[in-house]
């Protein structure tokens, strides 16, 4: 089966780095998926569930907002944030959900403060829906 | 010479201060890797993100953007500093040699200063410059999430324009024995550190949403990482200071503790020496 390079960089180091058949994610228009000889395109992506399949074997891992960038050499994933569906705990990620939304119910006006938020619940739901695939 | 009891008193005081001066040595040695480490995992990702804006440069030279926009008819510029300095003394000319850069480039009547650390913040105030104090407590720990918060911070400034040009001064290593004191310019984006190589030309992009999109958000994460690099390079150049600072103050301890040693053998011996012509004195009397 044809393969193509993943690598996922993060602040704190590369979070994975190998040769891999098909990923999925989530860009700002919705689901998108990348194959082998992918045109080359830079997408902003949202926090989101990423899916690796290599070898027939699927991977779940959770990424924070960030970009996805293709070009025919490699796919690079640029993103803050990157955990395994494995690593992740889910009840601290439905309890940041739930403290993430009472801040927002109580926050008015200040709109950079809401986006924040916004960011940090989706973050959370993203969490949450990655820790049950295995 | 001084009795034997003072300078008993003061070979401890000595030995005492030598243990203080090696254990914050060490200290400073072992924050001085970790800062070090984390800077390295830290650059890929970094590395990355300026890549992509070249990328974007490439494929769309003549983007405008608020960010490229040197407001040069602007009237009463305003000018930002990051001044990043440490929060406590002890480290040898680390400080003082950051006030004096920031003294030389900042001019005092159209800038804001923005001091990351509590040294430069006490010594700006005292010497009236205009200081916004928003970040001062951010010197403990160098994280991204810190430099993020600054990024977001100044970019909103210059958008509304509160200021006009952002710079950073920081400590550079240059070697391991030369630290310098550097300024560098960071908004707005100058062209010409995103120079387009020719031979370096790659096919068309596509761009999910859109260019503007990807590169203002490419922005922020940039600005972010060059902050963070200053930020981290200012942390282990401290460290570095201190470390010196430190070894050559045990070292002149330990000078100091051999030399008052041997005053106190001496002024023993004196004593001694005294005590037994007083006695073959007093015997030589007796007789």
């Amino acid at each position: 089966m044809e393969t193509f390079k993943l690598e996922v960089v993060t602040p704190t180091g590369i979070f994975y780095e190998s040769d891999v058949n098909y990923i999925k994610f989530e860009a700002e228009n919705g689901e998108m998926g990348v194959l082998p000889n992918h045109a080359p395109v830079l997408v902003a992506i949202k926090p989101c569930t990423l899916t690796i399949e290599k070898e027939k074997k699927q991977k779940y891992a959770f990424i924070s907002e960030g970009f996805i960038e293709v070009t025919p050499e490699k796919v690079s994933i640029v993103v803050h944030l990157a955990d395994w569906s494995t690593d992740i705990n889910a009840e601290e990620a439905i309890k940041a959900k739930r403290i993430a939304e009472e801040k927002l119910e109580s926050v008015s006006g200040d709109a950079s403060r809401k986006t924040e938020l916004k960011v940090s619940i989706e973050r959370a739901s993203a969490r949450i829906k990655t820790s049950n695939l295995r | 010479m001084a009795n034997t009891r003072e300078i008993k008193g003061r070979i401890k005081g000595v030995e005492g201060t030598k243990k203080i001066t090696k254990a914050m040595k060490l200290i400073a040695a072992s924050k001085l890797k970790k800062a070090r480490e984390m800077h390295e995992k830290t650059l890929p990702f970094f590395k990355h993100i300026r890549e992509i804006m070249l990328d974007i440069m490439k494929c769309t030279p003549d983007m405008k953007l608020i960010y490229f926009d040197k407001r040069e008819k602007k009237e009463h510029r305003r000018k930002g500093y990051l001044v990043i300095s440490s929060d406590t003394g002890l480290n040898g000319g680390y400080n003082t040699n950051v006030i004096k850069e920031a003294v030389k480039v900042i001019d005092k009547e159209n800038a804001v200063v923005f001091p990351i650390g509590n040294v430069i913040k006490n010594y700006m105030l005292k010497n009236g410059y205009n200081v916004d104090t928003n970040f001062i407590n951010t010197r403990y720990t160098v994280t991204t999430i810190i430099a993020a918060d600054i990024a977001k911070y100044m970019l909103k400034s210059f958008k509304e324009g509160t200021i006009d040009e952002l710079y950073i001064v920081y400590t550079e290593m240059e070697s391991v024995m030369h630290l310098v004191p550097n300024t560098i310019k960071l908004l707005p984006l100058d062209n010409k550190d995103f120079k387009i190589k020719e031979s370096g030309m790659r096919e068309v992009l596509d761009f999910e949403p859109s260019a503007e999109v990807v590169f203002e958000r490419l922005t922020n994460q940039y600005l972010q990482g060059v902050l963070y690099g200053g930020m981290v390079e200012s942390f282990v150049s401290e460290h570095f200071a201190r470390m010196n600072a430190m070894d050559s103050a045990t070292t002149n301890a330990e000078k100091l503790s051999k030399k008052l040693t041997l005053d106190y053998n001496r002024a023993r011996q004196q004593a001694i020496t005294n005590e037994i012509s007083e006695i073959i004195g007093g015997a030589m009397n007796l007789k």
